[in-house]
Formats: structure tokens, C-alpha cells, sequence
């Protein structure tokens, strides 16, 4: 795999944690216009860097590190929206980060 | 006591499995019609000439209307792993429509998602802090404290 390849994989999944963050934060903060405009141009980025990921790294390899985004959007709601992360919860992220690892192998 | 989810969040999380599910696979079929040499410009605007392309938009944007909805009554990481379920639902299809082969592997993939998705829906879906917060601001608006 190209380390280009590799590295708008990693850029994907940031977008797609910010974008996340941004639609949580439009659906609930009185600033909403600001943060859904926000989440919705990151989200245009994000088609633009993966529709490249879909041409140069194989799918079954973009899949499973996009699922790498929970793990990403879990820390943000932890830190950024104090959200209560419980052992169970952190568990269940962990294991279908690993299932959807399972499922991305040929 | 765990507050229950409603089941118009439910709904609201399985309409996103399925949305998901269905732009992805014609993204995907957008995509394959472009041949791999073309560069990053040629790519965008051959994207734009799909028919597919646009049908995943549209279902885009009832799923932006969803996805807001759902965000407004449960926490981010409660909410984004769970439409996680989509990577078996393609499996699912593609194995059933395509004929792709389902190894082992993927199957013990499918387990460990449902799993994962079983273990979050045992938790709160709203962390308590918010809920404290509206139980202030209820009390404030009883004894007419809070902001109309």
C-alpha cells in the first residue's frame, strides 16, 4: 500500500471524528447554525479524501481503520462533551472495532 | 435505574443502519464505474456525471435529518458505534446478492459487532450530567428562576 494511501486513510478518519463532534455539538448547543455548517464542509472534505482512499488502498483495509473513528469520537465525547463513558461502553467500541476488523479480511 | 431508550431513537438508529448501508453501496458502485487511472480531478467530476451519485445525496440528506434528530436525544458515543451494525448489513447483502463468500472469519467479525452494539445498549444512552442539567432547569422554571 501506497504510505499516501495510508495517510488519507488517517486524515479520513480525523475528518470524520471532527464531523461527528460537530453534528453532536449542532444538535444540542444554541450555536447551531455555526457548528452544522462546520460539520457539513468537513463532511464535504472527507467524500473528496475518501473517494481518493477507494482508488489507492484497498477497501478491505480503509474499512476496518475507519472504524478506528469510534475509538476517536469516543476520546472527543469523553474530553469535549463530558460524556460518561462506562466500562461497558468502552468495551462494546472495542470489540466492533475488532469485528469490523474481522469482516474488512479477505 | 437506566432510563429507557424510545423507541423513535431506536427507529431513528435503525433508519441510519439502513441509510448508511444503501449510500455506501452506491457509492461504492459509483466509484467502480471510474477507471483508476483518472486523477483527482477527472475522478470529482466523473462522480458528478452517476446517476448513483445522486441517489446516495438524497438519501444523504433524509439521513442528515435522522442523524441530527438521534443526536439530540443521545450521546455521540452511544449513537455512532451502534450504526457500526452497518458493516454486517453489506456483509449480509453482498454475501446474498453478489454471492461473496462469508468465512469464518467474518462471521466471528459479525459476532464480535453485535456483541460490541449488545454491550453499548446496555448503557445509558444519555449520560446522567445531562439529565441533572434539565432536572435544573426544570426545577428553575417551577420557581420561575430559569429563562422563559
Amino acid at each position: 500500500m501506497q504510505p499516501f494511501g495510508l495517510l488519507l486513510v488517517l486524515l479520513t478518519v480525523a475528518l470524520e471524528s471532527c464531523c461527528q463532534f460537530c453534528f453532536k455539538k449542532g444538535a444540542t448547543s444554541p450555536n447551531a447554525k455555526r457548528w452544522i455548517a462546520t460539520a457539513i464542509s468537513i463532511y464535504v472534505l472527507q467524500v473528496i479524501t475518501w473517494t481518493y482512499v477507494l482508488h489507492l488502498v484497498d477497501i478491505s483495509i480503509a474499512h476496518p481503520m475507519c472504524s478506528l473513528s469510534l475509538v476517536l469520537v469516543a476520546l472527543m465525547s469523553l474530553i469535549f462533551l463530558k460524556e460518561k463513558l462506562t466500562p461497558q461502553r468502552w468495551m462494546g467500541i472495542f470489540l466492533i472495532v475488532g469485528g469490523t476488523t474481522l469482516v474488512g479480511l479477505r | 435505574m437506566m432510563p429507557k431508550l424510545p423507541v423513535q431513537i431506536w427507529f431513528g438508529l435503525i433508519l441510519a443502519v439502513v441509510l448508511d448501508t444503501s449510500v455506501q453501496i452506491s457509492w461504492k458502485a459509483a466509484e467502480m464505474n471510474i477507471p483508476s487511472s483518472a486523477t483527482g480531478v477527472e475522478t470529482i467530476l466523473s462522480t458528478l456525471t452517476q446517476p448513483l451519485f445522486y441517489g446516495a445525496a438524497l438519501m444523504f440528506v433524509v439521513q442528515y435529518f435522522n442523524w441530527m434528530n438521534v443526536l439530540k436525544h443521545v450521546d455521540l458515543s452511544f449513537a455512532q458505534p451502534i450504526t457500526s451494525l452497518s458493516n454486517v448489513s453489506i456483509l449480509l447483502l453482498s454475501a446474498s446478492l453478489l454471492g461473496e463468500d462469508v468465512t469464518i472469519t467474518r462471521w466471528m467479525g459479525v459476532a464480535l459487532i453485535l456483541a460490541g452494539v449488545w454491550f453499548i445498549s446496555t448503557t445509558a444512552h444519555k449520560t446522567d450530567l445531562a439529565d441533572l442539567t434539565n432536572e435544573v432547569e426544570k426545577d428553575l422554571s417551577v420557581s420561575g428562576l430559569g429563562a422563559k
